[in-house]
């Protein structure tokens, strides 16, 4: 917003060329270690052939190339490491002076439960996330991260045998942010999965399974055809849910969704507002560790990344967080 | 034998059709009741501009010299609005008049600058603005609320029950003529 990606550039030229020589010198790190692991796993490999002891003369090599695996992953962690606190930390600043990047950290896990975004769902048990990035924006505080939440599943087969798999229950950018307005109650934003294709039997059954306590408050109709076809709303308060849902608001959160292209969920709880996108998208990763010497310094590159933080941070702008003309300040 | 199964199905019949009646019915009084509690949401609200009224008019009063024609008119909408022996539908449109003439007082203060500095002024107009958008809420909670009643009375097979009832359509709110057309400058001076 502040500073264009070609002067971030010229900001960040000297720690891209100091993490470059890092990085090249990772690359040959490695290309030793392969080169090694290979030319001594196969003279092993070629003298055990020597022996006739059959396909175990391929162990050394094998075990050649699960070293080289180790040192990849090893190296290429290490790079991420590296761009994430010495890059995009300061990237993130130019962005927004405001904005403070921690790679290791997420949205805690006790703002995740309070925004009640996946209430319906099981509780996690595995919840991870990273890129977590905090500021103020003109007059709105904003916290985000990535994050994937999981929970167990276990089931038996027909033998008997316990199973276990991983489910997920969410994946994506959670934002937390400040509302505009002052209010009490609990108002979701949920995709609209049944009306879509049952119509107004899908909202009456929506209506009963609130009164029948699976969401909070009751099932608030909203005029606008577009948003009613894409979300449902439940709210503690009808006044309330329309106070903060007014059809300015609707068009906005209608018009986010279109551009997310994703089942974006929102909550209004305790004066904040909480958005969950969900996206396969990894952000904020450095380019390949084997990416060609002159990609970091390529303006595209870091256009990318100013793209990415656009993405995740113009929720401000677009849910008109920052006018300030009611009793809010 | 035939005979008392024959009596069982139609008691049961009757039973079913019965409860059927009732929970219809009572949807019914539900939804009407809903109506009048979302009525009376909008009514909180406009009690609440009522009492914040005075207070604006007599912090805008030592500004806006040239407004008073326009001050006084808020003083008298306002008390008009008050009064108790007022009809329903005519305190409905004194207070759409009001909301008329809030407006145009909040576009006039623009030529104030000295006034929209005023901490006390930035804090009614906050207050105003508050208030005006949760009448809006409330008046869209009316509307949502009426418009189910008027479903359901309308609708299958609840408009059988309702016309024995002696239930009648409502009207929704509809934004008033004043409200959509943007207020001219001109003309407000010449209030």
């Amino acid at each position: 917003m502040q500073v264009s990606p070609v002067q971030a550039l010229r900001e960040l030229e000297p720690i891209l060329r100091a993490i470059e020589v890092e990085r090249s010198q990772r690359v040959h790190q490695f290309a030793q270690i392969t080169l090694w692991s290979v030319v001594i796993g196969g003279l092993l490999s070629l003298a055990l052939a020597m022996f006739q002891v059959g396909l175990w003369s391929l162990a050394p090599l094998g075990i050649a190339l699960i070293v080289v695996g180790v040192a990849y992953a090893s190296k290429a962690s290490e790079w991420r490491n590296t761009f994430k606190a010495r890059v995009m930390t300061q990237l993130v600043r130019l962005f927004h002076p405001s904005l403070n990047y921690y790679p290791m950290r997420a949205i805690p896990e006790a703002e995740y439960r309070l925004s009640m975004l996946f209430h319906n769902s099981p509780d996690p048990d595995r919840y991870r996330g990273e890129d977590y990035i905090e500021g103020v924006i003109d007059k709105t505080d904003i916290r985000l991260s990535e994050l994937h939440t999981e929970y167990r599943q276990v089931t038996y087969d027909s033998k008997g045998r316990r199973q276990e798999h991983w489910v997920t229950i969410f994946r994506g950018l959670f934002i937390s942010a400040d509302f505009h307005k002052h209010f009490h109650g609990v108002t979701l934003v949920l995709p609209d999965t049944e009306q879509s294709w049952l119509g107004g039997l899908g909202q009456w059954l929506q209506s009963i399974s609130a009164k029948l306590g699976n969401q909070p408050g009751e099932l608030v109709k909203m005029e606008d055809p577009e948003f009613e076809r894409l979300f449902k709303v439940f709210s503690t308060d009808q006044v309330e849910a329309r106070y903060i849902l007014t059809p300015n608001m609707i068009r906005r959160i209608v018009e986010f969704r279109n551009r997310t292209n994703s089942q974006v969920r929102l909550s209004f709880i305790a004066s904040r507002v909480f958005v969950a996108i969900p996206t396969y998208h990894n952000y904020f990763e450095p380019p390949s560790l084997f990416a060609p010497a002159d990609k970091l310094l390529d303006p595209s590159t870091l256009a990318e990344y100013f793209e990415e933080l656009k993405f995740a941070l113009a929720v401000v702008d677009e849910l008109n967080l920052n006018t300030r003309i009611w009793t809010k300040r | 034998m035939e005979l008392l199964t024959g009596l069982i199905c139609v008691g049961a019949g009757a039973l079913g059709l019965a409860i059927l009646y009732a929970i219809l019915y009572n949807s019914l009084i539900g939804k009407k009741n809903q109506v009048e509690y979302a009525f009376s949401g909008i009514d909180v609200q406009l009690k609440k501009r009522h009492d914040l009224i005075p207070n604006l008019v007599a912090t805008v009063k030592q500004y806006m010299e040239h407004e008073r024609g326009l001050l006084e008119r808020i003083t008298e909408l306002r008390s008009r609005a008050l009064s108790p022996n007022l009809p329903e539908g005519e305190r409905l449109q004194v207070e759409a008049a009001l909301s008329g003439v809030l407006r145009n007082l909040m576009i006039a203060v623009e030529n104030y600058p000295q006034l929209r500095a005023n901490e006390n002024f930035m804090h009614l107009q906050a207050s105003l603005n508050e208030i005006e958008e949760q009448i809006a809420a409330a008046r869209r909670t009316y509307n949502a609320a009426v418009t189910d009643y008027n479903n359901a009375i309308e609708m299958f097979p609840t408009n059988l029950i309702a016309s024995t009832m002696g239930l009648k359509r409502r009207a929704v709110f509809e934004a008033e003529e004043a409200e959509r057309a943007t207020p001219s400058v001109s003309q407000l001076f010449q209030q």
